[in-house]
């Protein structure tokens, strides 16, 4: 019986980083295989090069249901039934669930809609998978488990003329799902398996891992460790894989403030979409880390918390309380924010110059003039304290690496001299030496006085820059870390371990 | 190359192709024509003639700009224009009002009308393009109501009519209120931390809006200038021409777009006030050589060259062609520049 996916020697290299290195994997037919690992262990760069994203290097070679396959090819991948539900489910939210499975048939295109054969199809899909879901319903209004339902409908049923699915990819599921909801799911995978179709879970969530799926492949560094039936492992022999027993570099710890100045930063009960109520106090001089899998809140605590979203609880800097949903009130009360997307933050088309005054012009007034002298003299200033390259004011920003650009942005709340600096993702695409430089400026940000929240996925910087780390779980703190306990290995435990309520 | 002197400051390259495309194609077009039809086109009155001509479409680019540097479209700026000029002529028509008074009663009705659009795209969340749509097809009804469908003649004193046809030096008095004009929106554009503000929000609203500024503000405000903006190009052709008709208006629309659209690509890479100054009168001298020169029966030539002038232009400016072209000449792979929107994948290895 032939290997629904067969790889053998995968490699990648992205410029002088070692990605993956000579990976083998093997699917069954009707299997639910999971592929597991930390991150930068190179789960997502094996996911993209088998959706044809990425080429390998040479001396891979795979196999689709016994065919050979030439990795690195979309088209390719979809001709030979490789299916994918990524983690942002490609779903046009504004179109019905009918149409959006209707998108991924190969129709022709100026065949008439044949509408009620549509909703027939998909209701048939949907019921396949075990859901109930009206075909009509527009995908925007379904709760999120159904949303994904419709994304593995999709995926299986978009064949077409190019037969139906030989392995279907599921890339973290259940990210943003409730318990019962991710139960919900899994029920409909199962269906999915047993009818023939391999299944590729890539997932932190362990306790899912080991309580559905058939086998699991645990990835690190790039390299296969091991595979193993799930039947075999446990939770704690899982994690000793995934993380390994090498000491590594354990990031030195600061230690936490037990007494000392009054807290800056006061957070009661923190509300948003998937927040439930968290509490923080951070004092002058210390940095908060907050740590979470995608799905527990952490990506929303800095938009809560400087304005950009609508919150509830309440938040006080220096015991003034902050009115929340609105960025100037927080900018008002010394709050400053480093969005995750640059994009969020930059003026694409507009130069170094611009950006970086963006949020105070008031020393650059005289009268109702902007002194552009000032502005420049003061922008050159910045430049060259946070070494950003090239060391051009009128640069248009676009062109700096992703370092640089993310060092503009943090040049424009420095100036500003806030009272919480509030960090999200603050190195997430940046180089090395960027890295280190912007480690370092937040570190001096708060050793002047500012308490500073960073939100990341990245352990080993919350690890180097935090004395404490909060650990989210679906919506609330789970754990709290302190003094010699921040380190990332630490981390990474608290991340995937079990939770206790599931 | 721009370098960095050891002062800091750039060092200015030399203007290439894509940045002053505008100025090199009016200089073509003044020596084309130029040497083709001297006699009629290389004279004072001719360019006397064109630049009093253009002043109003120059101050209606002028309207336009303003709102889309905030990243707003406003269409009912030709409209504007018509209702600005028919109610000063309405009122000393039927209320024998003085165009002093007459002039500020127009000016004070187009901004509450920029100010309710303003509203409708900011509380309603009405996209701008269709929210002025919508005020364009009321002014038209406003003004036809106002005028009763009829034009409106000789109903300005002569002191009014002179500040629209006197010579000042040999220069129309009208191209000096374009000037004016195009200095005070330069300066609030270029040199005030409005003018900056404007620029953010246009350049990207969430990253405005996050660091500060009154979006909302800056939307609404930009609105009620571009319809403060086209009422004095109103008030201006009423003192020039001296009459009210029904065609007067929106047909101005669309040269005064194409001038910020092809000014846009001049000088600074985004919509500027001298690159639309600079289009206008490159595109008016270009429409004016071909009139001049096929004498009869080439009342299609204006808009042809309108037209054409625009794609070429913008085309050469685009971002997209100059890469190929870059491509072209280097004959390798242009070196991968950060792009917020599409990351670097070196940097983005999991």
């Amino acid at each position: 019986m032939a290997h629904a996916l067969w790889i053998t020697g995968l490699t990648k290299d992205f410029g002088g980083q070692r990605a993956l290195d000579a990976v083998d994997l093997g699917v069954e037919p009707g299997e639910i295989h999971a592929l597991v690992g930390h991150n930068g262990s190179g789960k997502s760069t094996l996911v993209k090069i088998l959706a044809g994203y990425h080429q390998p290097e040479q001396g891979a070679h795979a196999r689709v249901a016994g065919a050979d396959f030439p990795l690195g090819s979309p088209a390719a991948a979809r001709a030979a039934g490789l299916r994918f539900v990524h983690q942002d489910l490609g779903l046009v939210e504004s179109l019905t669930v009918a149409d959006n499975l209707r998108l991924a048939a190969d129709a022709r295109l100026l065949a008439p809609l044949r509408r009620r054969a549509e909703r027939v199809a998909a209701d048939q899909a949907l019921a396949a998978l075990g859901y109930d879901i009206a075909p009509t319903a527009r995908v925007g209004d379904l709760a999120r488990s159904e949303r994904t339902a419709v994304a593995v409908a999709r995926a299986l049923d978009g064949h077409g003329s190019t037969g139906p699915a030989s392995l279907l990819v599921l890339d973290e599921p259940t990210a943003s799902l409730s318990a019962a909801e991710a139960d919900r799911l899994f029920g409909a995978v199962r269906k999915v398996a047993a009818a023939g179709t391999a299944v590729l879970f890539v997932s932190h969530h362990l306790d899912e891992v080991l309580g559905m799926c058939d086998r699991v492949t645990v990835l690190r560094d790039g390299r296969r460790i091991d595979t193993r039936p799930a039947a075999e492992l446990t939770h704690e022999a899982l994690v000793e894989l995934m993380l390994g027993h090498s000491i590594g570099h354990s990031h030195t710890s600061r230690p936490a403030s037990t007494s000392g100045p009054p807290p800056r930063l006061v957070v009661r009960g923190l509300f948003g979409t998937t927040l439930t109520g968290l509490d923080l106090a951070v004092a002058p001089g210390e940095v908060l880390g907050i740590s979470g899998l995608t799905g527990s809140g952490r990506e929303e605590v800095a938009g809560l918390l400087a304005g950009r979203i609508p919150r509830g609880g309440d938040v006080d800097v220096d015991g003034v309380p902050v009115e929340p949903g609105d960025p100037r009130a927080a900018i008002a009360a010394g709050i400053a924010y480093v969005p995750a997307e640059r994009a969020r933050a930059l003026l694409p088309r507009s130069g170094v110059r611009e950006n970086l005054t963006l949020a105070d012009l008031r020393p650059f007034r005289r009268g109702h003039r902007l002194h552009r002298g000032a502005e420049q003299r003061e922008t050159q200033r910045w430049i060259t304290e946070l070494g950003i390259r090239p060391a051009e004011p009128e640069r248009p920003v676009a062109q700096l690496s992703g370092g640089n650009q993310q060092k503009v942005v943090l040049a424009r709340w420095l100036r500003t001299h806030p009272a919480v600096l509030v960090l999200d993702e603050p190195t997430q695409g940046v180089d090395v030496g960027a890295k280190a430089d912007i480690h370092r400026l937040i570190e001096e940000a708060a050793a002047a006085g500012a308490a500073v929240v960073v939100c990341s996925t990245d352990d080993a910087e919350l690890a180097r820059l935090a004395g404490t780390v909060l650990v989210l779980r679906r919506g609330r703190a789970a754990t709290r870390l302190t003094g010699a306990d921040v380190t990332d290995k630490r981390i990474e435990h608290e991340l995937l371990a079990i939770d206790p309520a599931a | 190359m721009s370098q960095a002197t050891p002062s800091g400051r750039s060092v200015m390259r030399l203007p290439g192709l894509s940045r002053v495309s505008a100025l090199y194609l009016l200089a073509v077009i003044v020596v084309l024509f130029g040497l083709w039809i001297p006699e009629s086109f290389l004279t004072a009155t001719t360019f006397k003639v064109v630049a009093a001509d253009m002043v109003v479409v120059g101050i209606l680019g002028l309207a336009l700009l303003v709102p889309l540097v905030a990243g707003v479209f406003d269409l009912s700026v030709g409209n504007m224009l018509a209702f600005s000029l028919v109610i000063v002529s309405a009122l000393a028509q039927n209320a024998t009002l003085d165009p002093v008074t007459g002039s500020l009663v127009a000016i004070l009705a187009c901004a509450a009308v920029g100010l309710l659009s303003g509203l409708v795209v900011v509380r309603l969340r009405v996209n701008s393009f269709i929210a002025t749509l919508a005020t364009s097809q009321i002014l038209t009804a406003a003004t036809l109501l106002l005028s009763g469908n009829q034009q409106i003649t000789g109903v300005f004193p002569p002191w009014f009519l002179a500040l629209g046809r006197a010579d000042v030096l040999g220069v129309p008095v009208v191209v000096l209120y374009l000037v004016v004009l195009a200095l005070v929106v330069w300066y609030v554009l270029e040199c005030t931390p409005l003018g900056r503000h404007l620029l953010a929000t246009g350049a990207n609203a969430d990253a405005a809006r996050l660091s500060g500024v009154r979006t909302d503000h800056m939307v609404i405000g930009s609105l009620v200038a571009s319809a403060v903006l086209a009422g004095i190009g109103g008030l201006v052709y009423g003192a020039k021409i001296g009459s009210f008709s029904n065609s007067f208006g929106p047909p101005l629309l669309f040269p005064a777009f194409a001038a910020v659209f092809l000014g846009a690509t001049q000088f600074l890479g985004r919509p500027n006030v001298w690159g639309t100054i600079l289009a206008v009168y490159t595109l008016a001298f270009g429409v004016k050589g071909l009139q001049l020169a096929f004498a009869s029966g080439v009342y299609w030539i204006t808009p042809l060259f309108n037209g054409v002038a625009l794609v070429v232009a913008v085309g050469l400016a685009s971002r997209h062609v100059a890469a190929v072209r870059r491509l072209r000449r280097l004959g390798t792979r242009p070196a991968p520049v950060a792009d917020p929107q599409h990351p670097d994948p070196l940097v983005e290895a999991r």
